[in-house]
């Protein structure tokens, strides 16, 4: 039987104090992963002495875009994502992922932080903040660091966060100029369907040639990935000069070169290369470009 | 003819309290006393037990008991085969049998208890393949029998060899089904109390077949029948599930409330749920077929393996199903057709909504639009060349002429409703870009009802109370599917009164004639006629009184709206007067009902005979897109036009369409409990996909109405021919979309994009 105690703290400061004084902590946000493993008896709760529940922290809420810069608070719900006008206008991709997640009880209840904190291989969060080069604010009592998100996991389940620390939210610079964006998913049912395979493209163009380009895959490697082979294919090149199934090739070598022939590759090998085709295709139709 | 409550879709008389959250099921149940229970299964397919220690898990807290196969006074039961152990004895057999269980003050105390049962194994070898079970020489995993065959069905007719001889074409294709978990919303539960109302034990739970549970545990408690009672709860889905795993459990929280003297509560989690329970049987299936280029069928060659896993359980008849409906409905000059069931130590399978045919009709109806592309024909031609009219001869020898039979007008009403003549020329042609449309159709017969597997009969009781309300009783279940409602509108169509007059009261095994099993889509037809037996019985007397009261010829008087007219209009009394009475005079105002089936007949030997005395008739057809860049397949729109003889509900009978069109997409596209080494992957919904709302197509539902002499008010059969038709309908549409023919089930990500099946730790 797991016993715990539970805290609920009201704000950041609460929350930094909590995790200074005490150990074996656990953070409690949309509960929508936690609950189950609880509910299951997840032996990793026997390490666990107290549930800290910072639902109620109005600090870690919301969205801001900036001109510049952007930042999503750690307890923004998928719900409030995918419904929110400038996420729509600005950073569609994100909006795309965050509707593919769960079903809408989930997505009511799940926040982005804690997607990023529960780093599952096939979390789909991840592949639309890196593209953006997003990085994390992680707090304690005494200050706060930034990590690149694409640094943060470190295995599956496993991230750099440390004990006495919060991820407080995600901020990224954002995209200027002419860009474009899509987010694709692949998975076995339309809805409470975990990824086969997602992947997000970013990029930012300039007189029929791509400026900065982000190719990113979730659930196509342990960790998601920048595909910074098919990056290179892109980047600066005039859209004449682009192969969208020599960067799908690319891309799908680079998955395999990470992950080695796996029980799936013989599938995800020609679906992910298929999806940065699309993707591809996609943004030279959309910015225009009839080849 | 005009009817007042039949062919209507009255309300469900059951939905108020469903709704209201008012209807109590299995796991609300609370007794005085009551003690919970759980049971301790094993994780080895196959090992000899040779030891367990209880005496740790007796002295934990809360605990009243801790009991092995040893405490079980007759320890195998089952319906047609005794061969399934209550708790495993000497050998486990699969893995999930149960080894021990405890009882005790909470289920966290019982739960606590069985980590504290120490049960020594040696393993053995396990079998986990039907077609490596069936080799000579096989481990034998029953030591009693022969060989690891539970069951085999011959069916031969004409000379198949003449038969291929005279073929332009031959085709010879293999097909594969998986195996399925129910899925019903509610886990099983059950509670037993013993010593109540003069009953030795009182069984109230989920329970699918009422008679059958007490047979179980009357067989295991080695008592009579009339000692144990049977009442059924409300119930959260069974689709053939709820049988012989409640019965198990049934009668070991029977074993456990007979030795403590309290009443016993046994509810299992989801996960306890799938590990335990019998699943659909996945088959191995060889066809072989024969045309000329004509396009007309000269012989058939079939073989059907199903994997029974660890018992026998419903196997022989499902199996039997199949042999009876393995061509399809068209007609066949030389069939040769062997079914077999084979005992391995995987998961035991059972009855499930379809029971032996949508392996079958997957294989058959997948195999027709190969030989139709074979041949040049289109599918639909290449059927109509062949499938069944009225007068035409079964492939066991049966004349269908006792009823419509219906395939042309349901195939094209089907195809009407979906517009598939203009959309098969549409994706017929070359589609550009990697997404790709396709349409593609199943028709199928079924024979209603038990057929030849059991006697074929049910009862009813109805109760005219003095201020004319009436109580129906059936021996058959509610199973969610409707039973109670269109049972109701039986008698009260019969009866003249309004609906709210009509109380269906639960089924209770001491009260109600025991009228077999609620299975084989056979409720509405062999049920309906005995609540319109009863009916009619009590109507006769009312009529003889009224005609002798009134001074009226009987056929002048009508019953009607709960009032007696003299057939110019006029009300001569009210139902209520009438027969309070009748009822007053000393007139008996109950009546049983029963219907017995008219007669069947069949060689086992031979496969020969009329195994159904009717049938239903229906076609599915699905409109898919595929995506054949990454394998991803949607299911855009469905019509489903089945022959229902009447539709005593047409509301009742398009929700069975649309949850029997949803169960079989989620077999033909997603459903696969992945089996490895006799141990399931995953036992909850995280890993076993099942469709979800938004996965749902478009379904377009065709009631077609060819009155059956035989059914109640025409009426015959919907639960079951609804699932079998849509996984080769779906087949059939993906492969005239991306020109990929899958001969297995389902039709996931990587079946579709690169035509074959990946499987954790696999190559």
């Amino acid at each position: 039987m797991v016993e715990y105690q539970l805290l609920r703290a009201h704000s950041l400061e609460e929350v930094l104090e909590i995790l200074a004084e005490k150990k074996k902590v656990q953070i409690l946000a949309g509960g929508t992963d936690l609950l189950v493993d609880l509910h299951q008896q997840d032996p990793k709760f026997e390490n666990i002495d107290y549930l800290l529940d910072i639902t109620d922290v109005a600090e870690l809420k919301g969205i801001k875009l900036g001109p510049e810069e952007g930042e999503i608070g750690a307890l923004t719900t998928h719900a409030e994502l995918l419904s929110s006008p400038e996420i729509k206008e600005k950073l569609p991709f994100i909006g795309a992922a965050a509707s593919s997640i769960g079903s809408t009880q989930i997505r009511n209840r799940a926040t982005i932080g804690g997607n990023l904190v529960n780093a599952a291989a096939c979390a789909d969060s991840f592949s639309p903040l890196i593209a953006l080069g997003a990085e994390l604010v992680l707090r304690n009592k005494g200050g706060a660091r930034r990590v690149l998100l694409e640094d943060f996991v470190e295995w599956p389940n496993q991230t750099v966060l440390k004990d006495n620390e919060v991820l407080e939210k995600i901020v990224f610079k954002m995209p200027q100029g002419e860009y474009y964006s899509s987010y694709q998913k692949i998975g076995r049912r339309n809805a409470v369907s975990i990824s086969r395979l997602s992947l997000t493209l970013l990029a930012e163009v300039e007189n029929e040639a791509i400026k900065n380009v982000q190719v990113v895959s979730g659930a196509a490697t342990p960790a998601p990935v920048p595909f910074r082979e098919v990056n290179k294919y892109l980047t600066a090149k005039t859209f004449a000069e682009i192969d969208p199934a020599e960067a799908g090739e690319i891309a799908a070598d680079e998955m395999v070169g990470i992950t080695g022939e796996r029980w799936s590759t013989p599938y995800k090998r020609p679906a992910l290369s298929k999806l940065v085709e699309r993707a591809v295709k996609d943004l030279l139709e959309e910015a225009g470009y009839n080849g | 003819m005009a009817f007042k409550h039949v062919n209507k879709g009255v309300r469900r008389v059951d939905a108020y309290e469903k709704v209201t959250g008012k209807a109590k099921f299995g796991a609300d149940l609370e007794f005085a006393n009551m003690l919970h229970a759980k049971v301790l299964r094993t994780e080895y397919p196959h090992a000899e037990i040779e030891k367990i220690e209880t005496a740790a898990a007796e002295g934990m807290p809360g605990v009243r008991g801790v009991f092995t196969a040893k405490d079980i006074p007759n320890n195998l039961f089952g319906v047609i085969v005794q061969d399934q152990q209550v708790l495993a004895d000497k050998k486990v057999l699969l893995a999930g049998d149960g080894v021990a269980m405890a009882v005790a003050e909470t289920e966290a105390q019982a739960a606590a208890a069985l980590e504290k049962i120490k049960v020594e194994y040696r393993e053995l070898e396990g079998v986990f393949d039907p077609l490596e079970s069936r080799k000579e020489g096989a481990l034998k995993l029953h030591p009693e029998k022969d060989d690891n065959q539970v069951i085999h069905h011959p069916l031969r007719k004409g000379d198949v060899k003449k038969g291929f001889a005279e073929a332009d074409v031959i085709l010879e294709r293999e097909y594969t089904t998986q195996f399925i978990e129910h899925s019903y919303l509610e886990p099983e539960a059950v509670v037993v109390v013993p010593n109540e109302e003069n009953h030795l034990v009182s069984v109230y739970g989920s329970i699918q077949n009422p008679y059958a549970t007490r047979n179980a545990v009357s067989a295991v408690l080695e008592v009579e029948l009339a000692e144990v009672r049977v009442i059924q709860n409300h119930i959260g889905g069974s689709f053939g599930g709820k049988d012989e795993v409640v019965s198990a459990m049934a009668a070991r929280a029977a074993v456990m409330a007979l030795k403590t003297g309290r009443p016993v509560k046994m509810v299992n989690s989801r996960e306890e749920s799938f590990t335990e329970s019998y699943k659909r049987h996945p088959y191995h299936l060889t066809y072989k077929i024969g045309a000329t280029k004509e396009g007309k069928l000269t012989a058939m060659e079939i073989a059907a393996v199903a994997d029974s896993g660890g018992y026998a359980c419903q196997t022989p008849f499902v199996t039997w199903r199949s042999v009876v409906q393995a061509t399809g409905p068209y007609e066949v000059e030389n069939v040769k057709t062997d079914t077999y069931g084979y005992y391995t130590n995987n998961p035991y399978t059972g009855a499930m909504r379809g029971y032996g045919s949508p392996q079958v009709i997957f294989a058959q109806e997948s195999l027709m639009d190969e030989l139709a592309a074979e041949l040049g024909l289109e599918p639909v031609e290449l059927r109509k060349r062949n499938m069944y009219s009225q007068g035409s001869v079964t492939a066991s020898g049966q004349k269908l002429e006792r009823h419509t039979v219906s395939l042309n007008e349901v195939m094209s009403k089907a195809m009407e409703a979906i517009d598939y003549k203009k959309k098969y020329e549409e994706y017929s042609r070359e589609q550009p870009g990697d997404k790709k449309k396709g349409i593609g159709l199943s028709i199928s017969f079924r024979g209603c009802s038990l057929g030849a597997e059991a006697i074929d009969a049910a009862a009813s009781v109805i109760q005219i109370n003095k201020d004319g309300s009436v109580a129906v009783y059936s021996g058959l279940a509610e199973n969610g599917q409707g039973l109670k409602t269109i049972f109701s509108q039986i008698a009260a169509e019969v009866l003249g009164v309004p609906m709210s007059e009509v109380e269906f009261k639960e089924l209770d095994t001491s009260f109600t004639p025991d009228s077999g099993s609620t299975v084989a889509s056979r409720a509405t037809l062999i049920g309906g006629n005995a609540i319109k037996d009863a009916a009619e019985k009590l109507k006769g007397r009312i009529m003889d009184f009224a005609a002798g009261k009134y001074d009226f010829k009987i056929d002048q008087l009508e019953l009607k709206d709960g009032f007696l007219y003299d057939g110019q209009g006029n009300r001569l009394a009210t139902f209520a007067d009438l027969t309070g009475e009748m009822g007053n005079t000393g007139i008996l105002m109950s009546a049983y009902g029963w219907y017995k089936s008219p007669p069947i007949s069949w060689d086992e030997e031979k496969g020969s005979g009329n195994p159904y005395f009717t049938y239903v008739y229906g076609c599915q057809i699905a409109e898919v897109e595929v995506d054949t860049g990454t394998g991803e397949l949607s299911v855009l729109n469905m019509a489903a036009a089945h022959d229902v003889g009447r539709a005593i509900n047409p509301e009742n009978v398009k929700g069975q369409i649309y949850g029997g069109v949803m169960m079989g997409l989620g077999y033909g596209i997603m459903e696969e409990l992945e089996v490895r080494d006799g141990v399931i992957q995953g036992t909850n919904f995280h890993d076993y996909m099942i469709p979800t709302i938004k996965d749902m197509p478009d379904i377009k539902p065709v009631i077609v109405e060819n009155p059956d002499p035989d059914g109640p008010f025409g009426a015959k059969s919907i639960g079951e021919p609804t699932l079998e038709l849509g996984s080769a309908a779906i087949a059939n549409a993906v492969a005239h979309a991306s020109g990929r023919r899958i001969r297995s089930l389902p039709l996931n990500l990587e079946r579709v994009l690169i035509g074959r099946a990946l499987h954790k730790g696999g190559k």
